[in-house]
């Protein structure tokens, strides 16, 4: 039976500021930016960073496991950039 | 700039895997000659990659049901089933399923794709979630998209991963929903659906269970996966197609619960014309087949199975999966190197499918072999030496820097 690899355990980060947010986000995104692209707010994701739709959702359970989160896939394709992936984390944390 | 622009990079990148060779998305067959033979530019191709499990295109009984159907009923039915009513053949091959599966309900629908698009975008409403396997074919993740459910992605044919998710996700007003397949089609490896039946309804979700690539040719009486594992009589919702092991085209949805009757009224079930009379009843004489069939079937397909992954295994290739399967997937290193084997592979006569991201888990390059029963251990002897000429070559290639 094939198992694919299970998500490291994490300690979810439930005090992190909206900084830390983005620097934790940064760090996720390191295996999904193969052109070592300089990452800000701005930076969209799926086409500056050239990740397909696929490698975005795998990311984004990285994001969920990170945070302790549900992030309904619905939600992603309202998510452009990386600010706004970094407010998203922040409005479900709080939710 | 035009409403076509959005596809330039498809387009470039089509144009990188043409200056190696042929267009594999592009194939004609100008002409079929059995369920393992094919033609293209003069040329006869053994075929190992059109899901025709159980090889019965060409079974007499098949195409005998699909002339009887023509000659009885016409070439189609020119609409949907609420506007121009039902056939005998659709609500026939709807009672037969559900007997064979032991259901309450059984709908069928004119594509595979739609089956699931239909019936999993009808139970989702807006106050439930569902919670789909990462592997899912793009038909589920269409499906969540046109229901209004809130949608949630576990890691593939991981229960403890989805025991988490299902744990952490607030539950809903409405109810939740597990879908998860049977064989996945790309790599050919399993669901623990015995185990994810179990998590599911420990958290009181339904499961759904496509079994497109595994009904027939799974468990002992070839009701699929759920069958094998013993977990048949759990599952809430059963789908299938009718254009692989039976050889046709069309789907169906099976339920336990007899209100599944209600979905007649999905949109891609209520908005499309219903399957042809003859692709209806050549599906009935495949699943008749099917159900009389004192194991040959099942035990040619899975020889060939084991014969071809062993085979492969033993040349050093990198194969997805870690048993044979009736879809047995080679690892490429990149896509130029994929496209280059797979022309190789044609100009040898032999046909397989060529695999590359997004459409596969892990943005890894496929060459894509699906086995049949109808195919022979000099067939499959055939398919390995071929395979041992590209392994030569690309070993030969690399040593010569």
């Amino acid at each position: 039976m094939k198992q694919s690899e299970t998500s490291p355990a994490v300690t979810p980060l439930v005090s992190d500021s909206d900084d830390l947010i983005f620097q934790k986000v940064c760090t996720l995104l390191g295996p999904y930016n193969r052109n070592n692209v300089a990452i800000s707010r701005q930076t969209v994701i799926v086409s500056d960073l050239e990740v397909d739709s696929v490698a975005v959702f795998d990311l984004i359970m990285e994001v969920e496991d990170t945070y302790d989160i549900t992030f309904p896939m619905e939600t992603v394709s309202e998510m452009k950039s990386v600010g706004d992936l970094v407010g998203t984390i922040r409005t479900l944390r709080q939710s | 700039m035009s409403i076509f622009s959005k596809y330039d990079p498809i387009l470039e990148r089509l144009g990188r895997v043409m200056e190696i060779g042929r267009n594999p998305v592009g194939m004609q067959f100008d002409e079929i000659h059995s369920a393992t033979r094919g033609v293209v530019d003069g040329k006869e191709l053994l075929l190992v990659g059109t899901n025709n499990y159980l090889g019965l295109t060409f079974d007499e009984a098949c195409v005998d049901a699909a002339k009887a159907a023509i000659d009885e009923h016409g070439t189609g039915t020119t609409g949907s089933r609420q506007a121009n009513g039902n056939y005998v053949e659709h609500v026939k091959l709807e009672q037969s399923l559900s007997k064979y599966l032991g259901m309450a309900s059984t709908i069928v629908f004119s594509t595979g794709y739609q089956t699931n698009l239909a019936a999993i975008s009808a139970l989702g409403g807006p106050t439930d979630q569902i919670f789909i396997d990462a592997d899912s074919h793009a038909c589920i993740y269409d499906a969540c998209r046109l229901s209004t459910s809130t949608t949630v992605r576990f890691r593939h044919n991981n229960p403890a991963d989805l025991d988490k998710r299902l744990e952490r996700t607030e539950k809903p007003e409405g109810d939740r929903l597990v879908v998860v397949e049977g064989m996945y089609s790309m790599f050919g490896d399993l669901a623990p659906l015995d185990e994810l039946t179990e998590v599911a309804h420990r958290h009181g979700a339904l499961i759904y269970v496509d079994e497109a690539h595994s009904f027939g040719s799974f468990g002992p009486t070839g009701r699929g996966l759920a069958e094998e594992q013993g977990v048949l009589d759990q599952i809430d919702f059963y789908a299938g197609t009718f254009s692989k092991s039976l050889a046709s085209i069309g789907g169906f949805c099976s339920s336990k619960h007899p209100q599944f009757e209600l979905l007649r009224v999905a949109r891609p079930y209520m908005f499309t014309a219903s399957p042809s009379p003859s692709a209806i009843a050549s599906a009935q004489a495949a699943l008749d087949r099917i159900i009389s069939d004192k194991g040959e079937l099942h035990k040619n397909l899975w020889a060939r199975a084991e014969q071809l992954y062993n085979g492969l295994a033993e040349m050093g290739f990198d194969l997805a999966a870690d048993h044979p399967s009736p879809v047995i997937a080679v690892k490429r290193p990149d896509e130029p190197t994929a496209v280059r084997d797979w022309n190789t592979l044609f100009d040898r006569g032999v046909y397989v499918n060529l695999a590359v991201p997004p459409a596969t888990p892990g943005g890894v390059c496929l060459l894509r072999i699906s086995l049949s029963a109808a195919h022979t251990k000099a067939d499959i002897d055939e398919v390995l030496a071929v395979f041992r000429s590209v392994a030569n070559d690309n070993a030969g290639a690399s040593a010569a820097g």
